[in-house]
């Protein structure tokens, strides 16, 4: 893999910020320059029951990673990256990890071993010495038990947030059903790429009608969805022929390559170039206010006649910088405003979906025979409260989204002045060398990090341990008991409408119990969310207002220090200066130029 | 006819002098005539499960026409016939005779002369000796985009309390996970009233594409199907679950000469152009093999009679030697397809008790009746029904069976397993206790399993309904002490 400019570029913004003494962007940077190293475009793999998702995987990883079979389910998320050596590890609902062996995996991941979840795995982590994976992939195989209309649909759902791309892997054997036309919809919407993987073309000996039959329905759907034709059974027996000629034509011929190129093409390099983008926005957010210092000290030197007028608004800006660090910021209480309002608009979120779970049960309860339908209760709640969930953590990631949104804007009205004082510094009082032209600062850039953050407390990873029994939340299963339709049937009429009256309040209760288990598990959830999400919005905006206060009172002290200087040493400290301010440029240009060329 | 069947047309013909000239009295001959008839069993399931290829391989011959699309639209009956006929009885009531085709593909059944949703059924006589005992309902698929399958829900609804117009059902599910909702939905649709644990069963279909048509496909199916049996919510609706490759199954039943020496071909190619054949479906029709000497066209016709799975197995076995014939190798691929499985339990499970599922029938219309007559005749006609249910011994078993399997005792497994081998069966008395054969063995066990039901039957805390059912049970082991 060849080194990545952007990584360089940031690695040299490191140092410059260590050598101008501004420690505190060096460490922003640096932590920016980590991420980006370890940025991975994440790639869900969803999809129906026994459709060859893990099979997929497999071909794609270059190994038997994921368990397949013919019957049992993935039951657990199986997230698979690079590493230089096969390893595995489960994690726990609670935070724990195992190291597992590679070869026991289907005891951790598949229903075999882990039937229903009993142990209770959020996801089991794999890591293969794959070089599309060293590209920057990381595969998610997601649970196919229960199908896409089931709990676990509802929770790949929820995921989506969190991928880069989806693949949807439906079998060609038949043409698309209508939930998966649904489910891809919902998908496309979401903005995500997405490629509609059709597998088993291995079985179906008129694949390719199929194939347009499926892409005519996207076209008509208006989903601009491509279709990738595969067959990792192809694929494999590639890879057990010692035959070079007929491997090569079976690898053409499993359509795996054009998946890998899709991949590389529109899922590596897209998010890579986002990724690059954020970064070159952050190294000139950095090296602007480190500019506006230099540039604040020359001019002070340049032109002693506009100094003071000068060092008077640097001082504005200065104090406006120190009003906004202050408890008493526009900002600060602009974010204690919006996450009191979050959380009230959270909790009342959670209790109106409650609320229409508990009624649409109560309905449903109404029109089954509670012995007969038992079974049918018990997963349409599953599966109705695993979409309530999905639903609630999609509104709340919506509604923090806006609130953090709402603090960034006040933070950056606020800072507007000592903003436009170091950049106005950087682009209008210094004449620049003519073949550098400043960049202006890109503020959606540094957003990104705040979607970071938001990504953080979105609780679709924790969800993804919801499978099954919620947080091992329990249904009571109500008491059976006896009908005598046996003997003389007419007469027991009376006696059979009335137990079944009973057996209907007792399964009643049992889902209202259910559902206020959920409503308190949730709830501690988001609370705890919310906590986690506010701390972390704190410091990343109190961090930049230390930096642009810092920024601030380093101008200002440059410029009085230019002004106090020697009429003697000027002109040595101006040619000094203007060399730093070369240097400085020039690493803002190739800034400019990276982000130019992502874009 | 058994002495039950007796009772219920004694029941009929003092019943018939009280509803003469009225709109009952023609119901009523035909609940009667209905007892006489082969057994109905209706085919049901999630639009293309594959119920006609399956009735197709019941049937051995092609029946029913099978196709790529939704293909039965209407309920259709298949009945002996003298000659090849198909009969439309409109929704007035009229009927008109439907056009027919037959080749060598299959049948057509031409109902383009009409709409489909104003046809009641379709009633397909036919020579053959599988329909001679046994009547079958082809029905449009449940969940079916167009409204037929509401069809299938009208035909079939009907619960412990309302007659159907079948005596028993097939259900067909394709390969679903069990925490899928459609899973229990495919037999929870509002249809499955008539499905009961004592007259269904239930055939996970299409078993050859579950394993990715590899050879061991039918080793996977059958791994699935033991999971079905295993889900106490499914157990409520159908007594078993077997696995049935009903393309297999059709084309092993209707295999030709031709199609035979075909496979023989591609048998005799050497291994690797062989393997390299059977890769792909893709491959195998349009792959150019020197030498082969078969047709595109004849490959594909061969993918479409037996599938993927098909055509490898019969070419795995072909390979191997010793399949000397087509009929040969038509009764081993029967033998794969699970076929055989199926109509053994048909015929333990629904020939064996034949009457029993007539009598059920006729009294759940009888029942259907009550409301429609006078109030007099109403009583009458209560009171014979329930003296029915009540004093014939075969009902109880049957009503306790239903209680055992559906889970409404809260028995112990071990009992749940021993009340389903006593209650409701035909086989000899030994394999019903599960001893050694020999009169002495079977009375000594006899004794001891009526000591222990008695001691169920009178415990004092006992629940009603296992009183009840234990008490049946005791009555089925002193008629097995007397009879043998």
């Amino acid at each position: 893999m060849a080194t990545d400019p952007a990584l360089e570029l940031a690695t040299l913004a490191v140092k410059a910020m260590r050598a101008y003494g501004r420690d505190d962007l060096a460490t922003r940077l640096d932590g920016a320059r980590t991420r980006h190293g370890d940025h991975r475009a994440v790639v869900a793999v969803v999809g129906e029951f026994k459709q060859g998702k893990s099979s997929l995987v497999n071909a794609l990883a270059g190994a038997d990673a994921c368990p397949v079979d013919d019957d049992v389910a993935t039951v657990v998320p199986t997230v698979v990256g690079y590493a230089p050596v096969a390893t595995a590890r489960a994690v726990t609902r609670r935070g724990e990890q195992h190291d597992i062996p590679v070869d026991e995996l289907s005891d951790w991941a598949a229903e075999r071993g882990n039937a229903g979840n009993i142990k209770e795995l959020s996801r089991v982590e794999i890591g293969l010495p794959s070089s599309l994976l060293e590209r920057g992939l990381l595969l998610i195989d997601t649970a196919g038990a229960g199908g896409l209309g089931s709990s676990h649909g509802a929770l790949t759902m929820a995921m989506l947030p969190l991928v880069d791309a989806v693949m949807f892997v439906s079998g060609i054997t038949q043409e698309l059903t209508r939930p998966e036309m649904e489910y891809l919809r919902a998908v496309h919407d979401f903005g995500h790429p997405v490629l509609l993987v059709a597998t088993k073309v291995d079985l179906q000996p008129h694949w390719r009608e199929l194939v347009d039959v499926d892409r005519a329905h996207l076209a008509a759907a208006g989903l601009g969805v491509a279709v990738v034709p595969v067959s990792s059974e192809l694929f494999f027996a590639a890879a057990a022929t010692t035959d070079v000629a007929r491997g090569e034509a079976l690898i053409d011929e499993s359509g795996v390559p054009d998946l890998v190129g899709w991949l590389l093409d529109q899922v590596a390099v897209t998010t890579q170039r986002a990724s690059t983008a954020g970064l070159a926005a952050e190294i000139i957010d950095a090296v602007t206010q480190v500019r506006g210092q230099l540039a604040a000290e020359r001019d002070g030197l340049a032109s002693p006649d506009d100094a003071v007028e000068l060092l008077g608004g640097l001082e504005r800006a200065k104090a406006a910088a120190e009003q906004a660090r202050s408890a008493a910021s526009k900002w600060s209480q602009a974010m204690v405003d919006a996450f009191g309002d979050l959380n009230a608009a959270v909790d009342n979120d959670l209790r109106d979906h409650l609320r229409v779970l508990s009624s649409e049960m109560d309905e449903l309860v109404e029109h089954t025979d509670p012995v007969r339908g038992w079974g049918a209760i018990e997963r349409e709640l599953h599966r109705r409260a695993a979409l309530v969930t999905a639903e609630h953590c999609t509104t709340r990631l919506g509604l923090i989204s806006t609130a953090v949104s709402n603090v960034d804007a006040v933070f950056e009205a606020e800072h507007a002045t000592a903003g436009d004082w170091l950049g106005g510094l950087a682009e209008l009082r210094v004449a620049l060398p003519a073949t550098v032209t400043a960049p202006t600062i890109d503020k959606h850039g540094i957003f990104g990090q705040g979607l970071t953050l938001i990504r953080g407390s979105y609780g679709g990873l924790t969800m993804l341990g919801f499978l099954g029994g919620f947080t091992g939340i329990a249904l009571a299963t109500p008491v059976v008991t006896g009908i005598g339709v046996l003997l003389g049937g007419r007469g027991l009429k009376d006696e059979r409408k009335r137990l079944q009256a009973q057996r209907r309040a007792q399964v009643r209760s049992c889902v209202r119990k259910y559902i206020d288990d959920l409503s308190i598990a949730l709830t501690r959830e988001g609370r705890d969310t919310m906590r986690h999400l506010h701390r972390a919005v704190r410091d990343h905006y109190s961090t930049r207002a230390d930096e642009q206060q810092r920024s601030t009172a380093e101008s200002a002290a440059a410029a009085r220090r230019a002004i106090e200087l020697a009429q003697s040493d000027r002109t040595g400290r101006i040619a000094d200066l203007d060399a730093e301010l070369r240097r400085v440029d020039q690493l803002l240009a190739k800034a400019a130029t990276l982000r130019q060329d992502v874009a | 006819m058994s002495s039950l069947l007796v009772r219920v047309e004694e029941v009929i013909g003092r019943i018939a002098p009280l509803v003469a000239g009225t709109e009952v009295a023609a119901d009523l001959a035909a609940i009667e005539r209905r007892l006489r008839e082969p057994l109905r069993v209706a085919i049901a399931g999630k639009t293309k499960a594959g119920k006609s290829t399956l009735l197709n391989a019941l049937v051995g011959e092609l029946v029913a026409p099978t196709g790529a699309a939704e293909c039965t639209k209407v309920v259709t009956w298949y009945v002996e016939g003298q000659r090849y006929r198909a009969t439309a009885e409109r929704i007035d009531g009229t009927t008109i005779g439907v056009p027919i085709h037959r080749d060598a593909s299959g049948i057509d059944i031409d109902l383009t002369a009409m709409a489909p949703d104003e046809i009641e059924r379709i009633v397909v006589e036919w020579p053959s000796s599988v329909l001679r005992d046994t009547t079958f309902i082809d029905t449009p698929g449940i969940g079916s985009l167009s409204d037929a399958g509401q069809r299938t829900i009208d035909l079939l609804a009907a619960d412990d309390e309302r007659g159907s117009p079948a005596d028993a059902v097939i259900y067909l599910t394709p390969h679903l996970h069990s925490g899928d909702v459609r899973f229990l939905q495919a037999f929870t649709d509002d249809a499955t009233g008539a499905a009961t644990p004592v007259n269904a069963v239930g055939v996970l279909s299409r078993a050859d594409e579950i394993g990715g048509g590899r050879l061991d496909a039918l080793q996977s199916a059958g791994r699935v199907a033991e999971r079905y049996r295993g889900e106490r919510d499914l157990r409520r609706m159908c007594q078993t679950f077997v696995p049935v490759a009903g393309l297999l199954a059709q084309g092993a039943a209707t295999l030709t000469d031709g199609e035979f020496r075909a496979l023989g071909r591609i048998a005799a190619l050497e291994p690797g152009s062989r393997d390299d054949l059977l890769r792909s479906a893709e491959r195998f029709a349009a792959a150019e093999v020197p030498g082969l000497g078969l047709l595109n066209e004849e490959r594909i016709a061969l993918l479409h009679r037996l599938g993927i799975f098909g055509v490898r197995l019969s070419i795995d076995l072909l390979a191997r030697g010793g399949v000397a014939s087509s009929g040969a190798l038509a009764d081993r691929l029967r033998g794969s397809s699970g076929l055989d499985d199926l109509r053994a339990l048909l015929r333990t499970h629904m020939g064996g008790r034949r009457d029993l599922l007539k009598a059920r029938s006729a009294l759940l219309a009888l029942s259907d009746l009550v409301p429609r007559v006078d109030r007099d005749t109403a009583e009458a006609l209560g009171n014979e029904i329930e003296r029915l249910w009540a004093t014939a011994h075969e009902l109880s078993e049957l009503r306790a069976l239903l209680a055992v399997r559906r889970g409404d005792t809260g028995l112990p497994a071990d009992a749940v397993e021993e009340s389903e081998r006593l209650l409701g069966s035909s086989a000899p008395a030994a394999e019903r206790l599960r001893c050694a054969a020999g009169a002495d063995a079977v009375q000594a066990a006899v004794v001891e399993a009526i000591a222990r039901w008695r001691g169920r039957a009178e415990h004092p805390l006992a629940q009603p309904i296992v009183i009840e059912v234990s008490q049946v049970v005791v009555r089925t082991l002193e008629g097995l002490a007397q009879h043998g």
